[in-house]
């Protein structure tokens, strides 16, 4: 959860343990709270697994509260991202076992700075305990820990790496557990942590290579991949693995992966589409891939066919780069690529060795995930301000909006739309509004807002015109944004872009009726509602989509908005057609609505059924199953 | 240029290309060890090493206490009579086979005599010495059943080698491989750099070189320096397969998966004892352990191989140092041109039939006990138990 | 009782007598289809396997042959295994289309290219990218412009598990606009010969289980690999001619040859699931290149950090470049167990001219004959040991009799006589020896034999 900085807990920690450390004066020191428990994951196929993992605890004490709980811990696989900033000198956990086993805590290449283990037991009776060194001609005895141990049901223990003498390494390593890892690895004791050489700096300069500019990068995605063999989960959940009396499997030598994971998921699990949802990348920008396998096997990550440069393993960075649009990624082992995508889009990127199925089902599943990249036109979110609002951007203004048009475009919407839900927003913000700007001035806006042009006379006379013949406002910006002009300046700036049908409808109604960007979990329930259907034949997409046209226009969401009959029609044009009304059928329309001869609910239909609309339907069935 | 006078004496004018063979000896086990001159097996040429290896079968006994039956090659001690080679050589097989150290430089004869499968008297299997990766070699001493002569049951063949370029190596007997390797047919090999040999205050590009300086190649410039040594060769036993092979029933090869990994022929907590384990014959086949000990500040030299038949395997260590790769495939890690291309590692795999050299610099590491182990953790497996398998301890000591 | 094959089928023929060739420098090039058009159809058809067994596969067709390739070499419409080699000029914009005559249970097939990058139309949307439906109508269209010379594969992106598995997968070689002979845009790239190793894997129960309609059996997490192939082909198949009439679906083979001091450029295609670590015997090579591009600090520095070794893991879905020669050097014995004094014979190069007569000890620039690039320093240095009697040891099918190259010796009744000519073959295989083996029958899989042949064996 929350990094703490406690110099004052280092200095007491330093001095306890190794006093001289203190003359290197500035201790700065990454600290967590973490907490080992059980926790089960439910796959697509309904199989529920027995997992153990790690979570943070929540207030920093380890003392109260359970999974879950507000004072208590999440537990994850693989658990949390452990950052240690780039100036701290050590990584230090305070750790509490749930489980029933000892744990202890291990970063692959790096060594504790104070280890008070390793543990070696009898074997298999597991009840005779020596720390620190294997007994003096006992050849039997075998490691459990490589550490001290935190006891099972509640023990606590403090793991700390680095000194200032020998800091904490820069690079991706994995955290897992030093304790029978074959068995606690593999039930999901593993984490990434991650400490940078500098800001956007992922490793130093090489000083003797000519020219060497380090590993800088622009946006950083973390990717996990791991494996589960469902029969050994099961049994380490019923006490039955390992050495143990009654033990129905024994090892792990026959391991059998049913389900192999990125970052814990499994497709088609939410995640995956895509698998960089929190990390906004554009096309040409420099995106710092840091691959972990805390599993058991090997698996070759390959980005679509996109060429990386490999620039470190293991935290060790290579002198030169590698060149390559995949390669091997050993149990174990993390490597850090920067990949720079020519083009915006949606990108597969998975595992070349085909591990792309769920317990052998047939449909895809496994580790199957999809980069996407974003486009966007530098400024132009800061131009929309002057051009609207006449100002410029508030603190955080533009990160917000183009975090909106991240998430808009990376669930597949239309780029386009964002400007579009944008220039909605302005346009209609009280803010805007309240300026009282006059009918040509508004035009003139909509223009150099949308076009970004100033108009000729003869268009804005022309626009004053169809103001006047009826049309709203709203109606006017919906004809600029769905115009060929402005189709045209987008795909100049942000190049060509194509989008599957359905995305496109469902965004509509969120734009037209509920005028805002699609939220992600709605929108993801209605885009595989609507993708269901487009397997399933013509009539089911057809259904599908009256009934979220329904849905949408009767939610207490669309009702609290308190449209206006002028409103109303100005939404189905928008929700339902797409487009912006020409004059003679939005009056049309609106006499009947005001003179009572239709309801709205009538209206809906005749605009649902509507060739017009039934059309774009038709794009939609036409855009085919998408399995 | 070396040139070698007793060729001439016991080398006949060329058959080769008309009559093919030599007329046979009687005796078919037969020691060739040029510079021997009073027949105890040793040449008193310092440039020629001689060895007497027997090919046959024996017993190995796995970390969970279970005897597998296989094949190797035992030693043969250097003056065994010709004639008591036979009888005394049955079932003493060692796993991994005896290790070949030579120095670059040195010619090598090494004769293999196939002394037959005492448990497996239906079998007239030949054995074969292949010394893998060995650069510019010849059929006739590659010990490829197809294009060579392999030496059958009760009759010796002498290998040649001219120990020109150092590193790690590994050799294994490559008649039916599959079956053969499987079986325990495998061994370690490495030749040592004649930078070893330099005298005391050369200088190499600005390192001074002293008297008793080990390095894994011929660097140029002491960057493959190190202290102590050890061999780490992953292999692998299937126990079905053993289990089949002395029950006299039809080998299963499509089913063939390793179940015992080990580390010289040795699965955790055994591969730290540092004596021969018994096996139930009560000989010491395994005659290697991989115990790794060394003085904080050490470097130490791993030669790692990998001679499974079904397994690649991947490796850490708990010292919190990188696994420095500086050779592979007995050939330094450097570029045509020179350019630096080692490898520092968390984890290293390695492939059947690969070979790295790495090195792990301790300095800075407390003492004490770390682990060196498989990250392909099923392998942390003695068959059917846990904790086992391809793991070992490293022991820092001070000074 | 062992299970083995035990007579290896006589498919070695090489009909040219030492001494009497033409003294022309050839350059065996890799077998494919040179073209920029590709209409391929995934299709079903049957391969053999050396364990002698027919199995069922999935495999791209060229729907109408290679086009304009003369003499006709790939069989049109019919399933291959592997897909046909593409064989591209840098540069080159190529077009694939596909259609799907598979099943309907297979469902829709696809391709991808990685490192390409891919105009997909047509077909019906998939994961990956277009897929053609199995109507045997609906056309896939794939495009990309093959910018980077290199070696490339292609493979199924439709269910990859199980497509792959099933046999849709190809190479495809983009020579660079340097020439032909090189593999990259480099002058140390240069080869004398070319082979290619697209290494695949087979879990045969899940053939059987496509064949019988079993789909519902089908999981590809049990997958356990028991047959291996180079090129569609197990040994000792793979060492027969290239289209031979009896391996109609599997048209490539694997017989490297070259001549001492030649270079030898293999190109190592990780086509199916598994790594398998390939290891050259004989001698150690360099690895110039990975996913086609050299490894190379940049700047135009050429392949100045590849590695030797004499094994290499190849990668599924990656591919890697090595280059691989022998001369002998160091061997310590004449490796033609000439005395000295001996002249190259006639017809060959430097006829009547005395063996390495240019050679001065200490002057490394003399210490390869010029004519036959005999390593001078063991010229006429005398063979070391004495060779067990005949009957004592076992002749191998391609040992000639004999240590020396071209060499000959007397062979014992019943001999096979597989290596006339006296070459020296090498095995280039998988070190995960248990690939050594077709389907429980041993030998099998991923063998193959490089022969370096005596001067005077044409290499075509």
């Amino acid at each position: 959860m929350r990094k703490m900085r406690s110099l004052i807990y280092m200095v007491f920690v330093l001095i306890a343990s190794l006093p001289l450390w203190i003359q290197g004066g500035n201790i700065l020191a990454a600290e967590y709270w973490l907490v080992a428990d059980t926790t089960t994951k439910t796959m697509p196929d309904g199989q529920v697994i027995t997992m153990w993992g790690f979570g943070l605890d929540k207030d920093n004490d380890l003392a109260t509260g359970g999974p879950g709980t507000a004072d208590g811990y999440t537990i994850s696989v693989p658990g949390p991202v452990l950052r240690v900033d780039p100036g701290d000198n050590t990584l230090t956990i305070h750790f509490k076992n749930n489980l029933p086993d000892p744990v202890s805590l291990d970063i692959l290449g790096q060594a504790l700075a104070v280890n008070t283990g390793p543990v070696w037991t009898n074997f298999p009776e597991d009840t005779t305990v020596w720390t620190g060194a294997r007994p003096a001609g006992n050849y039997n005895a075998r490691v459990r820990s490589f550490a001290h141990e935190a006891s099972p049901a509640g023990g606590e223990a403090t793991y700390i790496w680095g000194t200032v003498g020998k800091p904490f390494k820069v690079g991706s390593h994995i955290l897992q557990s030093g304790t029978n890892p074959a068995k606690q690895v593999q039930m999901g004791l593993y984490l990434p942590v991650v400490k940078d050489e500098g800001t956007n700096m992922a490793y130093p300069v090489n000083l003797s290579v000519p020219g060497d500019l380090g590993v800088p990068y622009d946006r950083e995605l973390i990717v996990v991949f791991s494996e589960i063999d469902p029969e050994i989960h099961a049994a380490v959940g019923a006490g039955t693995y390992g050495a143990v009396p009654n033990a129905t499997i024994k090892s792990s030598i026959y391991r059998i992966p049913r389900y192999s994971m990125i970052n814990g998921l499994v497709w088609p699990e939410a995640g995956l589409d895509p698998v960089n949802m929190a990390v906004q990348l554009y096309k040409g920008e420099r995106l710092l891939v840091r691959f972990f396998n805390p599993g058991l096997e090997t698996h070759v990550p390959n980005m679509a066919g996109m060429y990386m440069s490999l620039w470190a393993q293991g935290a060790n960075r290579f002198i030169y780069p590698k060149s390559q649009y995949g390669f091997e990624l050993t149990a174990g082992d993390t490597v850090d690529a920067i990949l720079t995508p020519p083009d915006a889009g949606r990108t597969p990127a998975y595992d070349s060795k085909l591990d792309l199925t769920n317990a052998g089902q047939a449909s895809a599943g496994g580790m199957l995930s999809f980069l996407y990249v974003g486009a966007k036109i530098t400024g132009e979110i800061e131009r929309y301000y002057q051009s609207v609002l006449e100002r410029a951007s508030e603190a955080g203004g533009v990160d917000f909006w183009q975090g909106q048009m991240w998430m808009s475009s990376a669930l597949c919407i239309d780029p386009k739309e964002g400007y579009i839900g944008l220039g909605m927003a302005f346009f209609n913000s009280a803010e805007y509004i309240s300026k009282n700007t006059l009918d040509d001035q508004y035009i003139i806006d909509l223009y150099e807002t949308f076009l970004n042009r100033t108009p000729s006379q003869p268009e804005v006379d022309y626009w004053i015109g169809v103001l006047g013949s009826g049309l709203t406002r709203n109606s006017l910006l919906l004809s600029f944004a769905y115009s060929e002009e402005f189709r045209t300046y987008m795909e100049a700036n942000l190049g060509p872009i194509s989008t599957r049908a359905e995305c496109n409808l469902v965004n509509d109604f969120y734009r037209g009726l509920l005028a805002r960007f699609s939220d992600e979990g709605g929108f993801r329930y209605w885009r595989s509602r609507m993708r269901a259907a487009q397997c399933t034949g013509a009539d089911e997409v057809r259904a599908v989509s009256r009934e979220i046209a329904q849905l949408f226009a009767g939610s207490p969401e669309y009702g609290a908005r308190l449209r206006t009959n002028t409103q109303f029609v100005e939404d189905l044009y928008n929700a339902i057609m797409r487009r912006g009304p020409d004059s003679g059928g939005f009056v049309f329309w609106l006499n009947l609505l005001d003179l009572g001869l239709v309801t709205r609910t009538q209206l809906l239909d005749y605009f649902i059924d509507s060739p017009e609309f039934q059309l774009r339907v038709q794009d939609v069935i036409g855009a085919g199953c998408l399995p | 240029m070396k040139k070698i006078l007793w060729r001439i004496m016991v080398t006949l004018p060329i058959l080769w290309l008309s009559l093919g063979v030599i007329t046979a000896n009687a005796d078919t086990v037969v020691v060739q060890c040029p510079g021997d001159t009073n027949g105890d097996g040793v040449s008193e040429d310092p440039n020629i090493v001689c060895m007497h290896i027997s090919g046959g079968d024996g017993f190995s006994r796995m970390g969970d206490g279970k005897d597998l039956y296989g094949f190797s090659f035992g030693l043969v001690p250097a003056g065994t009579a010709p004639g008591a080679v036979l009888a005394n050589m049955g079932l003493k097989a060692r796993f991994p086979a005896p290790t070949i150290v030579l120095k670059e430089g040195q010619e090598f004869y090494l004769t293999m005599t196939n002394v037959g499968m005492v448990m497996r008297p239906d079998l007239f299997d030949p054995h074969s010495v292949h010394w893998h990766g060995f650069p510019q070699a010849a059929p006739i001493f590659d010990g490829l059943p197809e294009p060579s002569p392999t030496a059958n049951m009760g009759a010796s063949y002498t290998y040649y080698y001219y120990a020109a370029v150092p590193g790690t190596y590994f050799w294994h007997c490559h008649v039916e491989a599959a079956e053969h390797m499987q079986m325990g047919m495998i061994g370690n090999a490495y030749i040592l750099p004649a930078q070893n040999e330099l005298p005391n205050g050369t200088d190499l590009n600005g390192f001074n070189h002293q008297t008793g300086y080990k390095y894994v190649y011929n660097d140029g410039d002491g960057s493959t320096k190190y202290d102590v040594e050890y061999l780490l060769q992953f292999t692998g036993f299937d126990s079905l397969f053993h289990e089949a092979h002395i029950a006299v029933q039809p080998l299963p090869f499509a089913a063939m998966h390793d179940n015992y990994p080990m580390i010289n022929g040795r699965g955790y907590p055994d591969t730290i004892n540092p004596d021969p384990i018994l096996n139930q014959e009560g000989f010491g086949a395994q005659h290697m352990s991989a115990l790794i000990s060394a003085e904080t500040g050490q470097k130490i030299l791993l030669r790692v191989s990998n001679v499974s038949t079904t397994h690649i395997y991947s490796f850490t260590t708990t010292l919190g140092v990188p696994l420095n790769v500086i050779g592979r495939g007995a050939a330094l890690l450097r570029g045509p041109t020179g350019k630096d291309t080692s490898m520092q590692l968390s984890v290293l795999t390695v492939g059947g039939g690969q070979m790295f050299d790495v090195i792990l610099d301790t300095t800075g590491v407390p003492a004490g006990t770390y682990f060196l182990y498989a990250r392909d953790m099923g392998n942390l497996s003695n068959g059917d138990e846990e904790r086992g398998g391809i793991m070992t301890e490293i022991v820092l000591t001070n000074p | 009782m062992k299970h083995r094959l035990r007579i290896l089928q006589a498919v070695l023929i090489f009909g040219v007598m030492l001494f009497l060739g033409s003294v022309v420098i050839s350059h065996a090039m890799i077998d494919g289809c040179q073209s920029t058009s590709f209409n391929l159809v995934a299709k079903q058809g049957h391969i053999l396997t050396s364990d002698g067994d027919s199995m069922l596969m999935w495999g791209y067709a060229l729907e109408s042959g290679c086009p304009g390739e003369s003499p006709v070499k790939h069989p049109a419409g019919v399933m291959l295994y592997p897909g046909p080699t593409m064989i591209l000029n840098e540069g080159d914009t190529v077009t694939v289309t596909l259609k799907n005559e598979l099943p309907q249970q297979a469902g829709n097939v696809s391709i991808v290219f990685p490192g390409h990058k891919v105009t997909a139309s047509g077909g019906v949307p998939g994961l990956l990218t277009r897929e053609a439906p199995p109507d045997g109508a609906t056309t896939a269209t794939y495009v990309f412009t093959a910018t980077e010379p290199g070696t490339y594969l292609y493979r199924s992106g439709t269910r990859p598990d199980l497509q792959v598995e099933m046999g849709l997968v190809g190479a495809i070689i983009v020579r660079p606009s340097l020439g032909p002979l090189y593999a990259y845009n480099h002058l140390d790239t240069e080869f004398g010969h070319e082979y290619l190793y697209i290494i695949t894997e087979m879990d045969p129960s899940i053939h059987r289980q496509v064949e019988m309609g079993q789909w519902a059996f089908i999981d590809t997490t049990s997958y356990f690999a028991t047959n291996w192939f180079v090129n569609g082909r197990n040994f000792p198949d793979l060492m027969a001619d290239p289209f031979v009439p009896w391996l109609l679906t599997q048209p490539y083979n694997c017989q490297p040859r070259m001549h001492v001091g030649d270079k030898t450029l293999i190109r190592l295609v990780g086509a199916g699931r598994d790594l398998h670590p390939m290891h050259l015997h004989g001698n150690d090579f360099e690895t110039i290149a990975a996913d086609g591009r050299m490894l190379s600090s940049g700047g135009g520095a050429g392949p100045d950090l590849a590695w030797k070794a004499t094994t290499i893991r190849t990668i599924p879905g990656q591919t890697a470049d090595v280059m691989w020669s022998w001369t002998g050097e160091g061997i310590g014995w004449d490796i033609y167990g000439h005395s000295g004094g001996e002249v190259h014979p006639a017809g060959a190069p430097g006829e009547g001219i005395v063996i390495c007569n240019s050679y001065v000890p200490g002057n490394p620039t003399t210490y390869f004959d010029p004519y036959n690039n005999e390593y001078c320093p063991d010229h006429g240095v005398p063979f070391p040991v004495i060779l067990p009697p005949r009957d004592a040891v076992t002749y191998g099918a391609f040992y000639s009799g004999s240590p020396f190259l071209g060499g000959q010796g007397e062979l014992p009744p019943g001999h096979a006589g597989l290596n006339a000519a006296g070459g020296f073959f090498y095995m280039w295989h998988s070190h995960t020896e248990k690939e050594l083996t077709s389907n429980d029958i041993w030998p099998g899989g991923l063998v193959t034999f490089m022969i370096v042949e005596p001067a005077g064996v044409d290499i075509p």
